[in-house]
């Protein structure tokens, strides 16, 4: 599963939302769903027309009622997939249908059926989690806690009567046609074989038929789309997407050297903080395989003994005992460390008890630690503390854009020259006025886009730049001669390009010379 | 109209003071101050949507005060008649004659309050005065004096037994300005101001001080209205309304009036930020308060807790700003 790559805004929703992003979703992807649907569901409906006793025809769609879940489980395929980005076709969905069928039909399809109308927020835990018996189990209550499971029950009900009111009216309105005309009964298809042995008695398999034909996919997305609210509540999934962006762009950040010796810095904190990890357990390949005793094992001392072992070899040998894994990972310390019993004494303590016997060492060490621990985590913060914002929920855009054109000016580094003052006072000489005045401001964005890394969409303008730029002075990652030099500069580009009111020429030397210093840096 | 450059200076100048002016009475509300302003100044009509108590009364008495202007204010209740707005002609017993009885309307500033309350006919009778700028009293055309401005205010909550101005109508006001709570700073200051030797909490607009008369407001329009505009930012104006017609999230997006409006307030815009010249940026500042009624969200939008700006914010973001 890849985050990233998900299509829809994992944040946590309000229920009601969640289950309305399965419509949308639905919508999405309406085609494959309806077809697969169908595909499915009019072939079973034509087997249980066909099986049904023949006292039994009115009411034989109660078998179909019965067996929906399971139809359900080929939209919650098809959207799983779907969220991700990834396309399937109804040839694929249909294929995989046996498959999604494995797991949690028994209780589906007997006490669960007449009583869990909020089933569909479970049926992804066996149809995609492979979820069996105490596991699946855990994983229910924990999907359906905070109401996640009242609301599937009551949109189930809701989804219920509204197929119902469909069935019936498509009922009645036949009814309609098949009653006398001086007795007009729209209920008469509904009253049990009212024509025995006429095709007629198959209408109301028919009106279900097509009423949860059209509504089932509903509820299963709507389900799905909650059920994915869930997992994106429990596991913080937004929160994740956004480390990962975080991560991605603080790797940008580093790749451009000015933060790699905070990264340095890191990882020599991170090796000092950090135990060695167990050498044997690290390499899982050179832990023996399990059952291989033969090699430590002592030479057997009867024939009796020999027969034994070679009967627990060749049973050890089995499928149902080769299987063995290796598992690494980090736990709390809770053993108490062996008290070293050793009679060499370290410098450090040789020298507190010669120079200073009476010094309590650990009473002044510990708080300095602290305090140094504290200074390093708050230096960290402090030296990310742009990137940190980026947190705030829907305060910042999710994803850092350098914009490759401001208001219609390329300011790509690779697009400028080398000496930008000189370039346009050479433009300016020339007579090529709006060009100097395009190269210098496009410059100075590029200046501010790329070296100093602010925020600029591929939608500002020049108001939206000069107001990102004042932001960074007051946060003190511009400076204030920088600052001011790119409001002027705004200011005359916006006079030219929207007044056609030209700086003059003193004014443009002016702005040139003081590039240099104040932009010039690095672009 | 050609304006020379002294009476641009001018009229900047006056602007600044107007706003200077207002801001003594009216604490706090910036934004509000800036939109209504800037409305004032391109000759349209606001639509005012806060929670009562927010200082709209007092801010339509500071502008009116500012230029010596009258200044009416109708309550909107379900029972308000056209005529009630409009006025009426009277049998004078004595004279033995009809007399026009002119009604609210024929002031300088109108302040129409909770505009929703009234019936459509009444809503209607006072779009089309906003509209025509001319009422007509028994088959009479009477006209109302300029500068004319209805400041109309809806009560965000509270909408059941109210009559919402259907969208053709909303059209006809040039922005739609919402006031949020004051600061703390800002309220505490308020607070401290009302309350310092003052008898009751009427609305004092003792401290704002009359610097221009209505003529001048007449003159300040028209400067504006030759505040110069470049091809490329009404092409910029008219791009944003085309792209709320097909945005996702947007039902029915703002018609051709949005990018005539949105023209004329930047207009007014750029010459608050001193300026005779529109930039893009007015256009997108103006955006909000421009289209935020002239466009009806999608269900989902609603469903989703989205609002009119953030999906305006979005388009505003996406859409490239002019090519220069």
């Amino acid at each position: 599963m890849k985050l990233e790559q998900l299509q829809v805004d994992a944040r946590p929703r309000p229920h009601a939302q969640a289950i309305d992003l399965g419509m949308a979703l639905l919508r999405e992807h309406a085609r494959t769903v309806y077809l697969c649907w169908w595909a499915l569901w009019l072939p079973l409906g034509l087997i249980v027309a066909l099986l049904s006793p023949h006292g039994f025809l009115s009411w034989n769609w109660v078998i179909l009622w019965w067996l929906r879940p399971l139809i359900e489980r080929s939209t919650i395929f098809i959207l799983s997939r779907g969220v991700f980005g990834e396309t399937i076709s109804v040839r694929q969905a249909l294929r995989a249908w046996p498959r999604l069928l494995r797991k949690g039909w028994i209780r589906t399809l007997t006490w669960w059926r007449p009583i869990v109308t909020g089933r569909g927020l479970y049926q992804p835990v066996w149809v995609l989690e492979g979820a069996d018996g105490a596991q699946a189990t855990q994983r229910r209550r924990v999907l359906g806690a905070r109401g996640a499971y009242g609301s599937a029950a009551w949109f189930g009900i809701i989804c219920a009567h509204f197929e119902f009111v469909l069935q019936l009216a498509l009922l009645s309105l036949l009814g309609l046609f098949f009653s006398s005309v001086d007795e007009m009964n729209p209920f008469l298809l509904l009253q049990d074989e009212f024509a025995p042995g006429r095709w007629e008695n198959h209408l109301p398999l028919v009106g279900y038929l097509i009423s949860a034909g059209l509504i089932g996919p509903y509820y299963a997305a709507s389900c799905f789309t909650l059920y994915l609210n869930r997992r994106a509540e429990l596991e913080g999934w937004d929160i994740e997407i956004a480390l990962r962006r975080l991560l991605r762009r603080r790797q940008s950040l580093l790749d451009r050297g000015a933060a790699k010796s905070m990264l340095g810095l890191l990882v020599a904190g991170f090796c000092l903080v950090l135990p060695a990890p167990d050498s044997q357990a690290a390499d899982c390949s050179k832990l023996p395989v399990p059952g291989d005793t033969a090699a430590s094992r002592a030479s057997a001392v009867s024939a009796q003994q020999r027969q034994l072992r070679a009967s627990i070899d060749s049973l050890s040998r089995g499928q149902e005992f080769s299987h063995w894994e290796c598992v690494t990972k980090w736990e709390a310390k809770t053993k108490v460390p062996e008290k070293i019993d050793t009679d060499e004494e370290s410098w450090l303590s040789k020298l507190f008890r010669t120079r200073a016997p009476d010094l309590p060492v650990a009473e002044i060490l510990k708080p300095l630690v602290i305090t140094l621990a504290i200074a390093l985590i708050v230096w960290l913060l402090w030296r990310n503390r742009r990137l940190l914002g980026g947190l705030l929920p829907a305060a910042r855009d999710p994803e850092r854009q350098i914009a490759s054109e401001i208001a219609g000016l390329d300011i790509r580094p690779e697009s400028l020259p080398g000496d930008i003052p000189t370039s346009v006072l050479q433009l300016w000489q020339r007579g090529q006025r709006r060009e100097a005045l395009a190269l210098l401001y496009r410059a100075s964005v590029s200046r501010l886009a790329h070296a100093d890394s602010l925020e600029i969409a591929p939608g500002f303008t020049e108001g939206d730049c000069l107001q990102s730029a004042r932001q960074a002075e007051r946060q003190g990652l511009l400076s204030q001669p920088a600052g001011v030099l790119f409001a002027e500069i705004t200011r005359a580009w916006q006079a030219a390009a929207y007044a056609d009111r030209w700086p003059q020429d003193e004014q443009l030397r002016n702005l040139c010379l003081r590039w240099p210093p104040a932009l010039g840096g690095q672009s | 109209m050609t304006v020379s450059p002294e009476h641009f200076t001018q009229a900047i100048e006056i602007a600044r003071r107007l706003k200077s002016e207002i801001d003594r009475a009216v604490i706090g509300q910036d934004n509000a101050i800036q939109s209504v302003l800037a409305c004032f100044l391109a000759g349209g009509h606001v639509l005012l949507e806060g929670m009562p108590g927010l200082g709209k009364t007092l801010l339509v008495k500071a502008l009116a005060k500012t230029f010596s202007g009258q200044f009416a204010r109708i309550q909107f209740t379900p029972d308000l008649m056209p005529a009630d707005l409009i006025g009426h002609a009277m049998f004078d017993i004595k004279s033995q004659n009809f007399t026009v009885r002119r009604g609210p309307i024929f002031t300088n500033l109108l302040l129409a309050d909770e505009i929703n309350r009234a019936p459509a006919k009444t809503q209607a009778a006072l779009l089309e005065v906003m509209q025509e700028r001319q009422a007509t009293i028994e088959g009479e055309s009477h006209q109302l004096e300029a500068p004319y401005m209805v400041l109309a205010t809806q009560n965000p909550l509270e909408q059941e037994g109210t009559y919402p101005l259907p969208e053709a109508q909303l059209d006809r006001f040039l922005v739609k300005v919402l006031m949020d709570y004051p600061s703390a700073e800002e309220e505490l200051a308020l607070t401290r101001q009302v309350t310092n030797n003052r008898l009751g909490d009427g609305l004092d607009v003792s401290s704002v001080n009359t610097i221009i008369k209505p003529d001048t407001v007449i003159t300040l329009q028209q400067i504006v209205a030759a505040v110069r505009v470049d091809e490329q930012v009404v092409d910029y104006a008219v791009r944003i309304v085309r792209a709320t017609r097909d945005w996702p999230g947007i039902g029915i997006g703002a018609g051709p009036r949005g990018a005539i409006a949105l023209i004329r307030l930047a207009r007014a815009w750029a010459l608050l930020d001193e300026r005779d010249f529109v930039t893009p940026d007015d256009i997108k500042q103006s955006a909000y308060p421009v289209l935020r009624h002239r466009i009806a969200m999608t269900p989902e939008a609603e469903l989703e807790g989205l609002d009119p700006d953030r999906l305006l914010r979005g388009l505003l973001e996406q859409l490239p700003a002019p090519r220069a």
